[in-house]
C-alpha cells in the first residue's frame, strides 16, 4: 500500500480537475490514498491499539466499495453525505475501524478488509452498521446509477477489473448488497455527467480534510474509553472466574481429593449438575411441565422422585417382612405376638376413647391392676429362675435357698407395703418439729420414696437449726425464755400448720392470748419513730445488716433505754415494746441471773439482740454468725487474752460454748495446726532439699575419677622404677557459679541436656499446629493396626490426594455444587 | 453337668472367598503392643529411609531424542501415551510414551518449533520463526504432502495454545491473535501492547480466558469473549511461562526469569498468592499436575523442580549429568509422570513421584505403602527424618550456585537492614516478597470501583 502525506491528500483532486476522462481512475488513487493517509494516521500515534493489516487483496475489496461510493456521490447529494458521517462516527469501536476517519468510505473499505479476513459472528454488529452505510449508498446508487454503466464500460475498455462480482472467499454478507444493485436497475439510469461527480467528489474531499482533525482529536478520547472497556471487561471476566470460588474453597478445605473429580465426559456431567443444582443461579429455575401444565422446578421433581422412591422401598421391606412373618410356624411366637397384638388393639382403643371417660377410667383401673398383679408375682416362685431352681433341685445348696427366701420375703414386704399404702389414708404429710422421728419411722407409699424422705430429712435439719437456734437464744439471754414463747406463740399466729405440733392445743390458746395482747397494742398508740423504724426495717435488704449492725453497736451503751434496745427486729418491734413482753424479758432475767453474773447478762442481751436483727432482717437461716466485735468484747469480758490460742482450758471452752454460732471454728483450727506439727514432727523439708541441692551441684560438676588399675606398675625387681602412684582423670562437669539455678533458693535445676530425647524433638512448632500442645496432640493416637480397628487405620491412612491410575485428569469443565 | 469347650468358629478365620486373604485375628489390648509412638516413630524413619533407597525418578529418554535442542513439548490431552515434541531444527516427533519410542517425525517449519498445541481431534498445531502455523494430522502417518493446513502470520510465532472445547486456537508473536482452525485469517487480535509476546495459554477451566506474557515483562490476561485484553502485570524482570491452575479457575503460575515462580490470582494481580524458590537461574518453564496440587519447573540451571503448590521450596529436585538447560517441562495427564525437553536435544521422562512405582500392588502393599506415607506425613517435623527425606545429591555447580545465592542474597538484606537502620523510620519500609517483583497492574481496583 502507497503511504502519503497528509499534505498530498489534494493532489489527486487537482489531476481530476485536469483530466476528466480519468477522473474515475484518479478518484480511486485518492480513495486509496486516503485509505493509507487514514492508516498513517493510525500508525503514527504510538498506541497499544491494534494494528490493522492490509494484504494485497484488501485493494480488490476496497474497488468495489469505491464503486460504488462514487457512484453514490454522483448525484451530488452533499446533505445525505454529511449524514452518512455522523453515523458513521457513533458506530460502536471495532478495533481498526474506529481508528479510521468516519467517513463512510472507509468505514466500508475497512469493513470490508476485515471482511476478507473473515471476521467472526461477534463482530456483526458493527458489520451491520457498516453494511447499512454501505447498502444505503448502494440504495442511493441504484436510484440514479446511469452513469455506472457508463463506468464500467470504461473500465472495460480500459482493461481494469470492474470487481463487482465478490470473490468467493469474500463472505455473504456482501451478497445482499449485490442482490440489491443490479445491472439492469443501474441501465435504468443514465443521465448525469462526470463534470458534476467530479465536482462533488471535491468537495467531499475537502470535507473529508476538514474531518480529520475532528479524528485526531477523538483518539484522544478513544484511549480513555478503551481503557474503561477494558476496566469493564476486566471486571466481567473476573466475575465469571469467581463462580469457581465455592468449587475451589470446597476442594482445598476437602479432606481427600479423588481424581478425577468429574467423571471423564466431563462436560455432560456438570451440564447435568449444573442444571439442578445452579439451576436457580444461573438463569432462573429450569422448568419441567407437569402433565396438568403445573410448573415444577427440577429440584422439585427430584424430591418428589425421591419421596416416591422411599415410600416404594418401605412398602417393598413391609412387604417381605409380612412374608417372612407368616411362614413362622412357633407357637411360642404365635403366643407372644398375639399378646403383642391385644396390647397394640388395647392401645388402639385407648387412644381412640380418649375422649370418653368411662373407657379411660376402666384402662386406668385395668393398668392398676396389672401393676399391683406384678408387683405381687414378681417375689413369688413363678419366676423362671425360680422354676428352674425347682426343677434341678437346686435349692438344696444353701447359698440358692438363702437367696429364694430373701426373694420371697422381699415379697411379702412389697406385698405388705402395698397394703400398708392402701390402708393409709393421707393425711397431714408434713411432720411437724416434735414428730419428725415418728414420722419418719411410718414413712410409707410416698413418703418412703427417696426425694420425699430427703425433703422430709433437709426439713427436719431445718426445724432443729432453729430449735437450736432458740436453744442457744434461751441459754444466751438469760431471762428470756419467757419472751422465746412469746415468740412462738407468734410464730403459731403466722403459720397455722404449726398447730397440729403435740401441745398443740395450749399454744393456741397462748397464741389467742398473745392474739389479744397483740391487738391490744395495736390499739395501744404506737410511737411514730417506732413505726418508721419498723417500715426501714422491713424495707432494706440484707445490704443494710451491716449499718444495722453499726446501729446496734452504737445503741449498746445505752440499751438498757427503751428506744435504743427495739432496735430493728419486726417481730421484736411487735412483741418488746409492750408491757407484756418487756415484763417477760425482765422475768427471765432474774430467772437466768443464778446461773450468770448480771452485768455479763445485759451485756450478752444487748449482743444477742443486734444479732437476732440480723439474723431477722437476712434470710432468716443461720447465716452469717461470726462477728468479730463479739468475740473481742466476749474476751474482754473475760480477761484471759494472754491465754494462746493453742490452750483450751476450762473458760475458753466455756465461752465457746456460751458463743455457739461464731467462734467454734478458731480453736479447732489451732488445734489441727498443732496435730499436723506433731505428725510430722521429724521432717524437716527445707534441710533435706538443700542437701539435695547440694548433692546436685556436686553431682553435676567438675569430678575426678580415680583410673588407676589395681596392679599396674606394681613390678619388683633390679632397676624397677617407682610406680606412679595415682592415674587420676578429671571430668569437667558444670561450674557451680554458673548453674542456672545458683541463685534461685528453692529450685533445682537440671542442667544436663538430654541428648536421647533430642533426637524425638522437634526444634520449633511445626507450620499448621499453633501450640506445643496441638503438635503434641497430633501426634497423641497411633495410627499402625496393631492399636487401632481396621476402620481406623485406613481412614487414618488413606492419601489426601487419591488419582485413579490409568486416567486422563481432566481440569473442572464446570463449578459443581455437590 | 454341663462341660464348656473352647470352640471357634472357622468362619471367624476363613476367607469368605477365595480370593480374600484369610483374616488375622488382632488382639488390641494395648498392654500387648507397647511404646507405640516409638515403634511408630521408627517406622517412619525406616520408611524415609527406604523412600530415598528407592528414589529412582528417570524413567529414559524417548527414542533417541531430537539433533537440536527441544524447545517445545506438547501432551495429548485425552490420551496418556502420546506426546509431541519439537527441535530448534524444525523437526516435530511424535512419541508413544509407553514404550518411549518415535512414533513419526518430519519437519515442520523452516527454523526453530516454537509452540506446539492438540487439537480437539487430536492433531497437532505447531508454529515456528517461519511465519507458520500447520496443522498436522498425527493420525495419518504420511506427511511427505506437507502439513493438512497451513495460516500464514506476518511476523514468527512464539507460542500456540489451543482451546478445550472450541475449534480455536491463540497464537503469540508481535501480537496475540484468535484463529478459528476453519479460517485463514487471524480472527481477532487481542494484544495489549506491541511488544513481542513470548507465550500464550489458555484456562483450562474458566476457557474463554488467556494469559500471555511479553518480552516488555508483562503478563496480560485477555478474554476472547470480549476479544480483548483486560487486564496487565508488569513485573521486574520478564516471565518465560504462564500456566493455569486446573481445578482452580483463576489461579495461574508464572515462571519468572529472577529465578521464581509466582502464583498470581487473576482476580487481584497486585500481589502474588506464593512464590517458589530454589531455583539458581532462569525458570524456563512451568507445569501445573492434573491434580492441580503440584507443578514441575524447569529451569536454565539445568534442573528440574518439583513443588507443592502451598509450599515455598521445592520438595525434588531432578537432574543428570547429561541434561543441559531445560527449556520445557510437562506433566502427563495422569500426574504420574513428568517430560523434559532440553536444549542438548532429548526428551525426558521421569516418575513424578521418586520412589513410586507403577506396577499393580496387592491390597496389602498398598495398604503398606499408606501406613508409610501417614508416618511419614506425621513424623515429618522429627530432625532426623527431616534430614533424610530433605537430603538431595546436587550437582557441584548447582550446589556451589545456591550457596552463592544464598550469601549474595543476605548481604544484600544485610545492606538494606543496615541502610534501614541509619535511615529515617518509615523512609523504608520492608517490602512483601510476595510484591517485591510487581511493578505495576494497567487496571487498578479503585480504578475499578470508581
Amino acid at each position: 500500500m502507497v503511504t502519503v502525506n497528509k499534505s498530498d491528500a489534494k493532489r489527486p483532486d487537482v489531476v481530476a480537475k485536469k483530466k476528466l476522462e480519468n477522473a474515475l481512475r484518479q478518484v480511486e488513487v485518492a480513495e486509496n490514498v486516503d485509505n493509507s493517509d487514514s492508516e498513517d494516521s493510525f500508525l503514527g500515534v504510538p498506541d497499544d491499539d491494534v494494528d490493522e493489516r492490509s494484504d494485497g487483496e484488501d485493494d480488490v475489496d476496497l474497488d468495489i466499495v469505491d464503486e460504488s461510493r462514487v457512484l453514490a456521490s454522483g448525484d451530488g447529494e452533499d446533505d445525505s453525505d454529511d449524514k452518512d458521517e455522523p453515523d458513521d462516527d457513533e458506530t460502536p469501536s471495532f478495533s481498526g475501524v474506529s481508528d479510521t476517519e468516519g467517513s463512510t468510505h472507509l468505514t466500508t473499505a475497512t469493513f470490508s478488509d476485515i471482511e476478507s479476513d473473515s471476521v467472526p459472528s461477534d463482530l456483526e454488529e458493527e458489520e451491520d452498521d457498516a453494511m447499512k452505510s454501505l447498502q444505503k449508498a448502494i440504495e442511493k446508487a441504484s436510484q440514479k446509477p446511469a452513469e455506472d454503466v457508463i463506468t464500467i464500460r470504461k473500465r472495460r475498455k480500459l482493461g481494469l477489473p470492474t470487481h463487482f462480482a465478490p470473490t468467493v472467499d469474500d463472505s455473504e454478507d456482501v451478497m445482499p448488497a449485490k442482490k440489491k444493485v443490479t445491472l439492469d436497475d443501474i441501465r435504468a439510469h443514465t443521465s448525469s455527467s462526470f463534470g458534476t461527480r467530479s465536482l462533488a467528489r471535491l468537495d467531499e474531499l475537502e470535507k473529508r480534510s476538514k474531518g480529520k482533525s475532528e479524528v485526531v482529536k477523538s483518539r484522544l478520547g478513544r484511549r480513555l474509553e478503551v481503557r474503561v472497556d477494558r476496566a469493564a471487561a476486566y471486571e466481567i471476566a473476573k466475575e465469571e472466574v469467581g463462580k469457581w470460588e465455592d468449587t475451589v474453597k470446597r476442594n482445598r478445605e476437602a479432606e481427600h481429593l479423588e481424581f478425577p473429580l468429574q467423571r471423564s465426559d466431563g462436560a455432560a456431567t456438570a451440564d447435568i449438575t449444573g442444571a439442578l443444582d445452579l439451576g436457580d443461579e444461573l438463569d432462573g429455575e429450569k422448568l419441567v411441565h407437569g402433565l396438568e401444565g403445573r410448573e415444577f422446578s427440577l429440584a422439585e421433581v427430584a424430591a418428589r422422585r425421591n419421596e416416591l422412591r422411599r415410600m416404594r422401598e418401605l412398602m417393598f421391606r413391609e412387604e417381605m417382612k409380612a412374608k417372612r412373618v407368616k411362614r413362622i410356624k412357633s407357637k411360642t411366637y404365635r403366643k407372644i405376638h398375639k399378646r403383642e397384638r391385644e396390647r397394640a388393639q388395647e392401645i388402639a382403643a385407648q387412644l381412640e376413647g380418649e375422649s370418653g371417660d368411662e373407657n379411660n377410667e376402666g384402662s386406668y383401673e385395668r393398668l392398676v391392676k396389672r401393676a399391683r398383679e406384678r408387683m405381687e408375682l414378681r417375689h413369688k416362685n413363678t419366676s423362671d429362675w425360680a422354676r428352674d431352681v425347682k426343677r434341678m433341685n437346686l435349692h438344696k445348696s444353701k447359698g440358692t435357698r438363702d437367696e429364694l427366701e430373701q426373694m420371697l420375703r422381699r415379697g411379702e414386704d412389697l406385698v405388705r407395703k402395698i397394703e400398708g399404702d392402701d390402708n393409709e389414708i393421707s393425711g397431714d404429710d408434713l411432720p411437724s418439729i416434735n414428730d419428725d422421728e415418728e414420722a419418719t419411722d411410718e414413712a410409707s407409699g410416698i413418703m418412703a420414696m427417696k426425694f420425699m424422705r430427703e425433703a422430709e430429712e433437709r426439713l427436719r435439719k431445718r426445724n432443729k437449726e432453729s430449735i437450736d437456734e432458740l436453744r442457744r437464744m434461751e441459754d444466751g439471754l438469760d431471762g428470756e425464755t419467757e419472751q422465746e414463747d412469746t415468740d412462738s406463740a407468734v410464730k403459731i399466729i403466722n403459720e397455722g400448720r404449726r398447730r397440729y405440733a403435740p401441745g398443740a392445743q395450749k399454744s393456741k390458746e397462748a397464741a389467742e392470748e398473745s392474739v389479744e395482747q397483740s391487738n391490744q397494742e395495736d390499739d395501744a398508740p404506737v410511737p411514730l419513730e417506732r413505726k418508721m423504724a419498723s417500715i426501714a426495717v422491713k424495707d432494706a435488704g440484707p445490704a443494710s445488716t451491716i449499718s444495722k449492725k453499726l446501729m446496734s453497736k452504737k445503741g449498746e451503751p445505752r440499751n438498757d433505754g427503751p428506744k435504743s434496745s427495739k432496735t430493728s427486729n419486726p417481730w421484736m418491734l411487735d412483741v418488746e415494746p409492750g408491757s407484756v413482753a418487756k415484763g417477760a424479758s425482765v422475768l427471765s432475767l432474774s430467772k437466768e441471773s443464778t446461773r450468770f453474773a448480771k452485768t455479763e447478762a445485759k451485756l450478752k442481751r444487748s449482743l444477742k439482740k443486734a444479732k437476732k436483727a440480723v439474723q431477722a432482717v437476712g434470710d432468716g437461716e443461720a447465716e452469717v454468725r461470726i462477728d468479730i466485735n463479739q468475740i473481742l468484747q466476749v474476751r474482754d469480758v473475760h480477761g484471759d487474752p494472754d491465754a494462746g490460742p493453742n490452750f483450751v482450758n476450762v473458760e475458753d471452752s466455756h465461752v465457746m460454748m456460751v458463743h455457739k454460732g461464731g467462734r467454734r471454728a478458731k480453736p479447732a483450727e489451732f488445734q489441727q495446726r498443732e496435730l499436723v506439727k506433731r505428725a510430722f514432727a521429724g521432717d524437716d523439708v527445707v534441710r533435706e532439699f538443700n542437701e539435695e541441692k547440694q548433692r546436685t551441684v556436686e553431682d553435676e560438676g567438675d569430678k575426678e575419677v580415680d583410673v588407676t588399675l589395681p596392679g599396674w606398675g606394681s613390678w619388683t625387681g633390679k632397676g624397677v622404677r617407682k610406680p606412679q602412684k595415682k592415674f587420676i582423670q578429671k571430668i569437667e562437669g558444670i561450674n557451680p557459679k554458673n548453674r542456672q539455678d545458683a541463685k534461685l533458693k528453692n529450685v533445682i535445676i537440671n542442667e544436663k541436656a538430654v541428648k536421647k530425647s533430642a533426637k524425638y524433638t522437634a526444634g520449633a512448632v511445626p507450620f499448621p499446629y499453633e501450640t506445643r500442645e496441638q503438635y503434641e496432640r497430633s501426634l497423641r493416637m497411633p495410627i499402625g493396626k496393631q492399636w487401632s480397628t481396621q476402620t481406623t487405620v485406613q481412614r487414618l491412612t488413606k492419601p489426601k490426594v487419591i488419582v485413579k491410575p490409568g486416567v486422563v485428569v481432566e481440569p473442572l469443565s464446570a463449578p459443581f455444587a455437590t | 453337668m454341663k462341660v464348656k469347650t473352647l470352640s471357634r468358629s472357622s468362619d471367624v478365620y476363613l476367607p469368605a472367598r477365595n480370593c480374600e486373604v484369610s483374616r488375622l485375628p488382632r488382639n488390641l489390648d494395648p498392654e500387648l503392643h507397647p511404646f507405640e509412638r516409638a515403634r511408630e516413630y521408627t517406622r517412619a524413619l525406616n520408611a524415609t529411609k527406604l523412600e530415598r533407597v528407592f528414589a529412582a525418578p528417570f524413567v529414559g529418554q524417548l527414542g533417541n531424542g531430537h539433533i537440536d535442542g527441544v524447545y517445545c513439548i506438547a501432551k495429548h490431552t485425552r490420551r496418556l501415551n502420546s506426546a509431541a515434541s519439537g527441535s530448534g531444527d524444525g523437526v516435530i516427533k511424535y512419541w508413544d510414551l509407553s514404550s518411549r519410542e518415535e512414533v513419526e517425525s518430519f519437519t515442520a517449519h523452516r527454523g526453530i518449533v516454537k509452540g506446539l498445541a492438540v487439537t480437539l481431534d487430536g492433531n497437532l498445531l505447531s508454529c515456528g520463526m517461519d511465519n507458520t502455523v500447520k496443522l498436522w494430522d498425527v493420525m495419518n502417518t504420511d506427511h511427505s504432502g506437507g502439513p493438512s493446513k497451513t495460516f500464514l502470520g506476518s511476523s514468527g510465532f512464539t507460542g500456540i495454545d489451543h482451546h478445550r472445547s472450541n475449534p480455536v486456537f491463540v497464537t503469540s508473536s508481535n501480537a496475540v491473535q484468535l484463529w478459528d482452525e476453519n479460517r485463514s485469517k487471524p480472527t481477532a487480535d487481542l494484544s495489549w501492547g506491541a511488544d513481542n509476546v513470548n507465550t500464550v495459554k489458555f484456562n483450562q477451566t474458566e476457557q474463554s480466558i488467556v494469559a500471555s506474557t511479553g518480552s516488555d515483562r508483562s503478563i496480560v490476561i485477555h478474554d476472547i469473549r470480549s476479544k480483548a485484553p483486560v487486564q496487565k502485570l508488569v513485573t521486574l524482570m520478564r516471565t518465560n511461562a504462564v500456566c493455569w491452575n486446573p481445578i482452580e479457575a483463576f489461579n495461574f503460575a508464572a515462571a519468572n526469569e529472577d529465578h521464581n515462580v509466582y502464583l498470581y490470582d487473576m482476580r487481584n494481580l497486585t500481589r502474588s498468592l506464593n512464590v517458589y524458590k530454589d531455583h539458581v537461574s532462569a525458570v524456563m518453564d512451568v507445569d501445573f499436575s492434573p491434580t492441580g496440587q503440584e507443578l514441575v519447573t524447569g529451569s536454565y540451571d539445568k534442573t528440574l523442580r518439583i513443588y507443592r503448590v502451598n509450599e515455598g521450596h521445592s520438595r525434588d529436585i531432578y537432574h543428570t549429568k547429561r541434561m543441559q538447560r531445560i527449556f520445557c517441562v510437562r506433566f502427563t495427564m495422569d500426574t504420574k509422570y513428568i517430560m523434559s525437553g532440553s536444549d542438548e536435544g532429548n526428551v525426558r521422562l521421569w516418575r513424578a513421584d521418586a520412589a513410586s512405582r507403577s506396577n499393580v500392588k496387592s491390597a496389602r502393599e498398598r495398604s503398606k505403602l499408606e501406613y508409610d506415607a501417614a508416618l511419614k506425613e506425621r513424623y515429618k517435623n522429627m530432625p532426623e527424618i527431616r534430614r533424610i527425606s530433605r537430603h538431595r545429591h546436587l550437582p557441584k555447580p548447582i550446589k556451589t550456585a545456591s550457596e552463592t545465592k544464598r550469601i549474595e542474597l543476605a548481604s544484600i538484606k544485610r545492606k538494606e537492614d543496615n541502610m534501614r537502620r541509619r535511615s529515617k523510620k518509615g523512609t523504608m519500609p520492608y517490602a512483601k516478597e510476595r510484591e517485591k517483583q510487581i511493578i505495576g497492574v494497567a487496571i487498578r481496583e479503585a480504578e475499578n470501583k470508581g
